[in-house]
């Protein structure tokens, strides 16, 4: 692919590509690392039939290689932590505690998710076709409606049973001062 | 038909099946008591997940992820709108008037805002005769129906026609308030630089003009260049050509070693100036970002430099405030952000450490200005339409103790824990003036830029040496090495890089050439500076290593860097 080409993709898709694969990973840094990989990958192809497909499926196996790598993550988020303060600097992002509790409870909430049922649902929240998912992750457009129908129940039900303990433990809590 | 089962429920509702399956689906859960309440419950788990999943985002949605890209495009289009702001300045106010309003976002009109772009990109201010004169003529000749054309894809300005009054008598009329008493005007002849035209491009327009054996002053756009020098503006061949070299009226700057493939353009500028047959051109390009139009502009973000391409438009004056920056020895410093407190308007200072801020609502506002190494300042203006307010701030530095540490990466080095705290020479040296050196120097030996074939533009690619580190993310992937010096540091003298694919993540971009067939670059984020050295007999692939200095801690990381000179067309 030309330059131009690949700087087309990059505008229609990056943004997109980035927040799935942040979802995906938790960590927008990492998130823009895989999906700059990605683009650079498509430089090297000679066209792409289904480009959106094609990107998402790309970033998708980079991060399933990565995730291979369990020891190599896990030192990466010492060295975010540590390249964390260099950033501040810049951009410092005020988050309250509810969002930042509301994020944590949806992380492990996603995290129950079988990998396949979770990478179909984000890609769907980027706005990928059924035709496009399938492609990306190698299913039968027919078996997607179940699979997303499954994502969806068990992260919603997941998330609200996580919830409901939550609340539970601090009336717990107050009971026992009581 | 049997009730729907559920996968099929969520493709109906997530609009995927195909027509008349969809309308089957619809035909029966109007009847199907049980299916309808399936098909509810689908919607809650829907709107439940999509829900859950953003609060993943470390942003809300809609809130533009902190992306680079995305970023310089929203500072493209505030650099547009400044361009806006000088380029309409120079526009016959009752036509600027009748201008469609400008679509932001939209390639066509980035590429051809008139490219007066303060503070970015290279400048030329060199002196042409002949052959342009028809182009400008036929502008001239006509200026209502050259504007009625002058659609968001035609943004050229003509100023001050002062030579050629007689062969259009309504131009001087026709072209209003700023330029017409421009071309009355005489202004004293000091030489025009191309740091005037930087800092002050309609000042420079107009001075032009009305300096004696000028007839125009004319700013090109990306496609004019094109089509007059056969390169496009933005890129390098225009920057070697834009090194300032003018040697009489327009430059103080001597004619640069390099501009070889630009022989013809020299030659042309050193020709005596013949009275009445000589003009200036006021080149700006401008620098495209990878993302200098986006698919999904968020209007949001982007209102500011609207009201200021609205209020420039409607001739409305906003406020401007300009400035210096230097630091406590009177040292203009460069790469300075100031920004404005509560806006999104942010502007960073020229090789002289000047500012201008354009487009302020009349009010208080206040200005931060900071750069790394220095203590931010803080500084309340008060701004009236119309009125420029000068205020000039000195940063005093910090006092960040910096080690003297030479960290250096070769193919298979020892795991980096071990191998980098081995070679770490822990030595803080004491509290440093100035952050300008922060990393040893000793395998650098300067050499002019006229003396490198360098200048030009590369692609990097980083070797990461150990696992731990799985990128080196603030390496610019694509840079294009500018022969603009940048002032005198401590180590000697630099130039400008400037990173193409990801325009603002090279802050302090500089690099100089350290012999014939080797460069050095080097550039700061946050706490850190990175150099990256490497050499290579010119046309192949050029190898190296790269060093990365936490300033504040004294550690660092290593790579391997191979660097390939390619074309500088996007």
């Amino acid at each position: 692919m030309k330059d131009e080409d690949v700087e087309r993709l990059f505008r229609t898709y990056n943004v997109a590509l980035v927040r799935y694969l942040t979802r995906r990973l938790g960590d927008r840094d990492w998130a823009e690392e895989v999906a700059q990989e990605t683009f650079l990958r498509a430089l090297r192809q000679d066209s792409l039939l289904s480009e959106r497909s094609w990107l998402f499926a790309v970033a998708t196996n980079l991060v399933r290689d990565e995730a291979r790598k369990d020891e190599r993550r896990r030192r990466h988020l010492a060295i975010l932590a540590e390249e964390e303060r260099a950033r501040e600097e810049e951009e410092p992002e005020p988050t309250t505690l509810e969002r930042a509790q509301e994020a944590a409870l949806a992380r492990k909430a996603v995290d129950s998710l079988a990998e396949r049922d979770r990478l179909a649902l984000l890609m769907r929240e980027e706005g990928l076709d059924y035709t496009e998912i399938a492609e990306a992750l190698g299913l039968s457009v027919g078996s997607i409606g179940t699979t997303l129908a499954r994502a969806r129940r068990r992260l919603a039900e997941t998330y609200e049973a996580m919830q409901a303990e939550q609340r539970r433990g601090v009336a717990g809590g107050g009971n026992a001062a009581s | 038909m049997q009730h729907l089962d559920e996968g099929t429920i969520h493709a109906w509702l997530d609009g995927q099946l195909p027509g008349e399956e969809a309308l089957a689906v619809e035909g029966h859960v109007a009847e199907c008591r049980q299916c309808a309440d399936a098909v509810a419950e689908a919607r809650g788990l829907i709107a439940a997940s999509s829900r859950i999943l953003t609060a993943l985002d470390s942003v809300p949605r809609e809130v533009v992820p902190n992306q680079p890209s995305f970023r310089a495009e929203i500072d493209a289009a505030r650099a547009e709108a400044v361009a806006d702001a000088a380029a309409d300045a120079l526009v016959p106010l009752e036509l600027a008037a009748r201008r469609p309003r400008r679509r932001w976002f939209n390639g066509a009109s980035l590429a051809a805002a008139a490219a007066i772009v303060v503070g970015i990109g290279t400048v030329t201010v060199m002196q042409r005769s002949g052959r342009d004169i028809a182009f400008l003529a036929s502008k001239r000749e006509s200026p209502a129906s050259a504007t009625a054309g002058r659609s968001v894809d035609s943004a050229v300005s003509v100023a001050a026609l002062r030579a050629s009054a007689p062969a259009a008598p309504s131009a001087g009329t026709s072209l209003g308030n700023a330029s017409g008493a421009a071309a009355e005007r005489r202004v004293g002849a000091a030489p025009l630089t191309v740091r005037d035209v930087r800092a002050n491009p309609n000042e420079v327009a107009s001075r032009a003009a009305s300096d004696s054996g000028i007839e125009s002053v004319k700013v090109l756009k990306e496609s004019e260049s094109r089509a007059l020098y056969g390169t496009p503006a933005g890129n390098s061949p225009i920057a070697i050509r834009s090194v300032p070299q003018r040697t009489d009226t327009t430059a103080n700057k001597p004619v640069d070693q390099l501009a070889k493939d630009a022989k013809q353009e020299v030659q042309v500028a050193q020709q005596p100036p013949q009275a009445g047959n000589q003009r200036i051109q006021v080149e700006v390009p401008r620098r495209e970002p990878l993302g200098a139009t986006i698919a999904k502009p968020d209007t949001a973000r982007v209102d500011r430099p609207q009201q200021v391409a609205a209020d420039a438009a409607k001739g409305v004056a906003a406020g401007v405030v300009k400035g210096r920056v230097t630091d406590a020895n009177n040292v203009g410093l460069s790469d300075v952000t100031v920004s404005v407190a509560g806006t999104n308007t942010r502007v960073v200072t020229n090789a002289a450490g000047e500012f201008t801020i354009s487009g302020l609502q009349g009010g208080g506002y206040q200005l931060n200005v900071r750069r790394v190494g220095y203590q931010q300042v803080d500084r309340d203006v008060a701004v009236a339409a119309g009125q420029t307010v000068q205020t000039d701030v000195v940063l005093s530095a910090t006092q960040v103790a910096l080690s003297n540490v030479v960290v250096t990466g070769a193919p298979g080095a020892a795991p980096r824990d071990a191998g980098l705290r081995a070679k770490t020479a822990a030595a803080p040296a004491p509290a440093a003036p100035t952050p300008a050196s922060p990393v040893d120097t000793a395998a650098a030996v300067p050499t002019p830029v006229a003396q490198s074939s360098a200048v030009g533009c590369y692609e990097i690619g980083v070797t990461a040496l150990s696992a731990t580190r799985n990128a080196f993310r603030q390496v610019p992937r694509r840079i294009a090495l500018d022969s603009e010096p940048m002032p005198a540091s401590a180590d000697g003298v630099w130039y400008r890089a400037r990173d193409v694919a990801r325009t603002n993540v090279l802050p302090n971009g500089l690099w100089r050439p350290t012999g014939p067939d080797a460069i050095e670059l080097k550039w700061e984020y946050g706490s850190r500076t990175s150099r990256i050295r490497v050499s290579g007999p010119a046309g192949s692939i050029m190898r190296g290593n790269l060093e990365e200095i936490d300033r504040a801690k004294a550690t660092g990381e290593a790579a391997n860097v191979v660097a390939i000179r390619r074309a500088c067309e996007p």
